[in-house]
């Protein structure tokens, strides 16, 4: 599927991985030292590399997706398990330990107190173990939704339960519970039909996932709010992804057709408060509040992450992030478009494109932002001017295969406690330093865990 | 289920055993591979899509509405894209990489085919090229429901009876996009 040309770096010995591969075993791999990034790499004056780890064990050849964080460990999923790093030198990460168990896209999440790891499984497996084989979607039997593991123990991963989830589970937000210590999971999942028995229309909803505190093997779904009673835009059926801010009760959906924002007072029953459709978005893929919760940046997934969109062709405002300032109080809020954002650097055909993961770097008094865009790198840009978002530095590797497109790049680009962190889909984990204004306050905050999806503010 | 741990030693040992056994691919057996199904989808979906390209090229000039009109650039650009994902599977996959215009033509010149994909007949996209305004915005209409429904019908066979995970991805998107577009289509052939 994934083919590996040209610059690539060396590859690890695989040895341990084949044992893992085929037994499902979570082990501890021998410590991964960290190579320099590559030549093929361009960056800004004020982006530094310090580090990639390769793809290795039994996770080489894997997409690698999303990324969280807990104390000094990243947590970076992949469509067949994941690899948590010790992270405690950013410049040297070392890998804990690798699972195999495969699914994908491996959207994940980790618990406030770090003990649990929840892992999205949006490909229809025979079971809901580790050893399962690739399912069929007309089998009312196959298996999709959401791993839970017990991480308390990062050595050594324990598989604790899956939880079947309607459509499976393409992502999902960690949200802690109001009134207890439980975990609740937001899952979000789209593509119902009629031929398929576990993703029937309408599928207007997301399922929420209940994590008992003092049980986790007994996670449940305990509700299925129906988000658009009347349907939404034009088709819509289920959201991509959700980004709760729960200081201030709200979470902004990406919800295909619509890009809502929600309230979740009651954290079981999420309601859309205002929705906003816009021509030249075809795919609300996820959102991001700004620190004083007042404007929200929604990124438009166009072509599905494996297209190449930033040329001329398409032009700045598809496959864009928009930008949108919270307008009017209470029940009446609204969305007011304030402009597009996308990467100024045009890349190659063979390069798929698109707007992709970030969050925010807690600069005091600004919103900036990193965002991944595949194998258009990693983008950090200015946007406390919400009218008028610029770039202010990159990290753009050439492409993966030069003759022909190839699924490749950054998937996730998220700013952790002085560094970012890149899961690069065929290249493993790229950290990196960014200097200038505002960035030496920004590494002021430090903090104990990060699910991009669940925003917390940052201090200003 | 609980996992332990094993020594290092069990390692070893199991990591000779597996190595002769399973050969060096198998780090990246997880990766899963196309089937017969996944390969003719892209034969076809590729003219297919040509078609949606061509029928959306004429609107610019030709529609009434202007809600028309994006659909028909977003359609445009858009289906661009896919062809180029579609081609770009094919190529790392070692098939032959579909030309859209000669397929496309390949098609039309067989009845059955067009019909069971839902597409227009020459006749029909030549008319449709003849037409401006209101009557344009029907025809339209009338010849992309039944395309993007064929899209669908497609679209659902190589979820269902394809095995590679990417293509399988595409198709998904492909397939909440297009049903997206009925919903808009449909809404739209009310109004025109």
């Amino acid at each position: 599927m994934l083919k590996f040309r040209g610059r690539r770096r060396s590859r690890r010995p695989f040895a341990l991985g084949l044992a893992a591969a085929v037994t499902g075993l979570a082990l501890t791999a021998p410590t991964a030292a960290a190579a320099s990034p590559g030549d093929d790499v361009q960056h800004s004056n004020n982006v530094h590399p310090v580090a990639n780890v390769p793809q290795q064990g039994p996770l080489e050849g894997s997409t690698h997706s999303d990324l969280a964080f807990y104390q000094d460990y990243a947590i970076q999923g992949a469509y067949d398990g994941f690899t948590i790093y010790d992270i405690s030198k950013p410049h040297k990460p070392k890998t804990v330990t690798q699972v195999h168990c495969p699914g994908g896209q491996g959207d994940v999440s980790v618990s406030p107190d770090g003990d649990l790891l929840f892992m999205s499984v949006d490909y229809a497996r025979t079971d809901d173990t580790c050893q399962s084989e690739s399912g069929s979607y007309d089998d009312p039997n196959s298996w999709e939704g959401v791993r839970v593991f017990d991480i308390s123990d990062k050595s050594n991963p324990r598989y604790l339960k899956g939880v079947q989830t309607s459509c499976g589970s393409h992502t999902h937000t960690m949200v802690p519970d109001n009134d207890s210590e439980d975990v609740l999971l937001y899952v979000s999942s789209y593509n119902p039909d009629p031929a398929f028995p576990n993703c029937q229309p309408p599928h207007d909803s997301i399922s929420i996932i209940n994590v008992p505190a003092d049980s986790p093997a007994d996670a449940e779904v305990v509700a299925e709010p129906v988000l658009f009673p009347d349907g939404g835009s034009a088709g819509t059926a289920g959201c991509h992804d959700i980004t709760v801010f729960p200081e201030q009760d709200l979470a902004g959906g990406a919800c295909m057709g619509d890009g809502a924002l929600m309230d979740i007072s009651d954290r079981v029953d999420p309601k859309v408060i205002t929705t906003v459709s816009d021509p030249n978005f075809a795919f609300y893929h996820s959102a991001t509040f700004t620190n004083d919760g007042k404007s929200v940046l929604f990124t438009d997934e166009l072509g599905g992450g494996g297209a190449p969109t930033c040329n001329e062709m398409v032009g700045p405002e598809r496959g864009a992030d928009a930008i949108y300032n919270i307008t009017g109080s209470g029940d009446d809020r609204e969305l007011d478009f304030q402009s597009y954002y996308k990467i100024p650097r045009h890349q190659e055909n063979t390069e798929n494109c698109v707007a992709h993961n970030g969050n925010l770097i807690p600069v005091p008094g600004r919103n900036v932002y990193v965002q991944s865009w595949y194998q258009g790198g990693v983008s950090i840009f200015d946007f406390t001017d919400t009218t008028a978002p610029h770039e202010i530095g990159y990290f753009d590797r050439g492409p993966v295969d030069e003759e022909q497109l190839t699924l490749g790049g950054s998937w996730s680009a998220y700013y952790y406690n002085g560094y970012v962190y890149s899961s690069d889909i065929t290249r493993g984990l790229d950290v990196m330093k960014v200097t200038g204004p505002g960035m030496g306050q920004a590494q002021q905050v430090e903090l104990d865990v990060l699910n991009p999806q669940t925003q917390y503010s940052y201090p200003e | 289920m609980s996992l332990e741990k094993p020594s290092l030693r069990t390692l070893s040992l199991l990591v000779v055993l597996l190595a002769g056994m399973l050969g060096a691919g198998t780090a990246s057996a997880a990766a899963s591979t196309y089937n017969e199904v996944d390969a003719e989808f892209t034969r076809m979906m590729i003219p297919h899509h040509q078609q949606a390209i061509l029928m959306s090229e004429l609107a610019p000039e030709r529609a009434a509405d202007t809600e028309l009109a994006a659909l028909a650039d977003r359609i445009h650009v858009e289906q661009g894209l896919e062809i180029w994902m579609m081609q770009g599977w094919q190529g790392r996959n070692g098939l032959p990489v579909t030309d859209p215009e000669a397929a496309y033509q390949d098609v039309l010149d067989n009845p059955d085919m067009v019909e069971r994909m839902g597409m227009a007949t020459r006749e029909e996209m030549d008319r449709l090229a003849t037409l401006s305004g209101a009557e344009f915005d029907r025809m339209f209409l009338d010849l992309m429901i039944p395309h993007h429904d064929g899209a669908v019908d497609m679209l659902r066979d190589v979820i269902l009876n394809g095995s590679d995970q990417e293509l399988n991805q595409m198709a998904q998107d492909m397939m909440s996009t297009q049903k997206a577009q009925l919903a808009t289509m449909r809404d739209m052939r009310d109004s025109v």
